[in-house]
């Protein structure tokens, strides 16, 4: 069974193509990444499996329900997103973050029971933020901010994580830290992750299989070392490329070839 | 490591309400007693339970007190009471909603835009009430919402309002409404004192009856706004993220502009145009204990009251046999108030 149906959509904004005809298929479990150049349509695809927009035609499925169809309860408790910018207010502290990620369980009234907080604290120790439970989110640093949202989405127990540019903003640290948690979480809570990315080596080393998308079409689909080669990769992003083995693991870096 | 349990709510929250709720209703019955006729507080609490029908009256109170009490003060008090309560509620979810610190429904323009739709109804032969019906304050609703729909769309650019231009836009909004306010007034009557005094905010004067036309929709607005203290936090994370955590964007706003403009300018329909509350209060409760909206909305509704009943007390003694607005006692203590605020984010664009 596949968890994300997307079928023929279209997005169409101010008269111009967002997305021409999208047809994907992403399983249970796995780690499916979207690449492409700035402006391909990568968040555009995001918000759309999001609830966030409505295509202007085709249909998307989670679970076999169309997502257009859902009240913003159900959808939460379905798919749990991190935006790429995740807006704040200052004075609000990390806990009351991760906590408002049990809303779509909640009723209007209803206050969080022990399990809410029990569930809101095993998110903030597995991507280790419990510790910064009462710190004002304005005092941390980029990386630990990226995790506490992360920690929020957890806390939605969706069975679908989506997340718009996870490492952007990061240092190189943080980066692979915040990938290392989103893969570990992939495989001990079997949460399908829909992930777009601009590092195309990240996306070669933490992918289960990658969409390759540009001016709102698939050019490429498949594991990673099929849809990273350089005849491709070069064409789209408009430079020379090279793909080299990693060193450990031979997954597939992508690396500019400089002109002298 | 250990770490404590910790509910996001902490019950201290609402030991904190009930204490103060405590000291409005001690403020209250003080500020019944003051005024150019003294009566004790022991007294005024007597009439009140006679008047309740608990038990019979004292012999020794005058019957004069019995009316300065009951069909004066008290009516007055209350009236500061819900006047206070609802303007910096209105504010505090204003402020939640555009997510800008200074949205307080006198600058954004709500309660000019109530201003002209009650005038509207004062100057010319249309009936205050009407089959039970309070064509004064919706009239003001009409008003205050034609404000505050043009200041949001005037803002708005995409998914978020702009914070400079929904102020800008009040601005232009609320001077407009002015004028066009003064014009009628001036243009119905030329000596325009009475009106004049309600405008700059009175509630010298104020009846059962005024009190009875608006307490059923204040009451009804006020408990609605109550539930939403969790979702307007999760609007502090934006739209597109408040909608993947759950909440239904477009109602939940649809519902709180509606409430809190039916707040204000119910309120304006009685008492005119009484500015800062709105503003003071949420931004000193958030000094205090910090933004959450499900602790500010009650609180600084409560801290609202207590402001507007010390303001009115010094509205009707200080000049005293004379009365002053209470509107320019809250202008003389929250436009300072203001310039503080703007001058502790002067490093923030806004």
């Amino acid at each position: 069974m596949n968890k994300i149906q997307i079928q023929d959509v279209n997005v169409v904004l101010n008269g111009s193509d967002i997305v021409n005809n999208i047809s994907l298929e992403i399983k249970k479990g796995e780690i499916f990444g979207v690449i492409g150049p700035n402006g391909s349509g990568k968040t555009t695809l995001v918000r759309l499996l999001s609830g966030l927009l409505n295509p202007n035609s085709g249909q998307i499925n989670v679970n076999d329900s169309s997502i257009s169809n859902l009240s913003a309860k159900e959808r939460g408790k379905l798919v749990a997103v991190v935006s790429q910018n995740p807006e704040y207010s200052p004075g609000f502290k990390v806990w009351d973050i991760v906590i408002s990620g049990r809303n779509p369980h909640l009723g209007m009234i209803q206050r969080e029971s022990i399990r809410d907080v029990m569930v809101a604290k095993n998110a903030m120790e597995r991507v280790d933020v419990l510790h910064l439970s009462d710190r004002s989110i304005e005092t941390l640093s980029g990386g630990e901010r990226q995790r506490v949202f992360l920690a929020r989405a957890l806390t939605q127990e969706s069975s679908v994580l989506i997340l718009d540019e996870p490492t952007s903003n990061l240092d190189i640290g943080y980066q692979i830290s915040i990938m290392e948690y989103i893969k570990e979480i992939n495989q001990n809570s079997e949460i399908t992750v829909f992930i777009a990315i601009h590092d195309l080596s990240v996306a070669g080393h933490y992918c289960d299989r990658i969409a390759l998308i540009n001016c709102g079409e698939v050019i490429n689909i498949g594991t990673p070392e099929k849809v990273l080669n350089e005849e491709t990769l070069s064409m789209i992003y408009g430079t020379n490329i090279i793909i080299v083995p990693h060193p450990n693991d031979a997954s597939p870096m992508v690396v500019p070839k400089f002109n002298n | 490591m250990v770490v404590k349990f910790q509910n996001s709510y902490r019950l201290g929250n609402t030991t904190i309400i009930i204490f103060f709720v405590g000291i409005l209703l001690l403020f209250s019955i003080l500020a019944v007693g003051f005024g150019s006729v003294q009566i004790p507080p022991m007294s005024v609490v007597q009439i009140i339970i006679s008047k309740l029908q608990i038990s019979s009256l004292d012999q020794g109170i005058p019957n004069s007190w019995v009316t300065i009490v009951w069909d004066i003060r008290i009516p007055r008090i209350i009236a500061a009471v819900i006047a206070g309560y609802s303007l910096a509620v209105s504010g505090a979810v204003y402020q939640g909603l555009f997510r800008n610190p200074l949205a307080d429904p006198y600058l954004i323009g709500v309660a000019s835009g109530a201003g002209l739709g009650a005038t509207i109804v004062l100057v010319t032969d249309v009936p205050v009430i009407w089959f039970g019906a309070p064509i004064l304050s919706i009239a003001a609703f009409i008003g205050g919402s034609g404000a505050v729909l043009c200041g949001y769309l005037i803002s708005r650019t995409g998914n978020r309002v702009s914070l400079g231009t929904l102020i800008l836009a009040g601005v232009a909004v609320g001077s407009f409404s002015g004028a066009m306010t003064y014009f009628l007034m001036i243009n119905a009557d030329p000596d325009v004192k009475p009106l004049l005094a309600w405008l700059m905010g009175g509630l010298s004067g104020i009846e059962w009856d005024d009190i009875l036309m608006i307490i059923p929709y204040i009451l009804i607005f006020a408990s609605i706004v109550l539930f939403y203290g969790r979702t307007l936090n999760i609007l502090q994370f934006g739209e597109q993220d408040a909608s993947s955590l759950g909440v239904d964007v477009e109602r939940t706003k649809i519902i709180l502009i509606l409430s809190a403009t039916i707040l204000t300018s119910f309120v304006v329909s009685i008492s005119g145009l009484i500015g800062f509350i709105g503003l003071v209060a949420p931004h000193i409760i958030r000094l205090l204990w910090g933004p959450d909206n499900r602790f500010l909305i009650p609180m600084a509704g409560i801290m609202g009251a207590i402001f507007l009943l010390i303001a009115d007390l010094f509205a009707r003694t200080i000049a005293s046999p004379a009365e002053i607005p209470v509107g320019l006692v809250t202008a003389f203590l929250g436009a300072p108030f203001f310039l503080y605020i703007l001058f502790r984010n002067r490093y923030q664009v806004i």
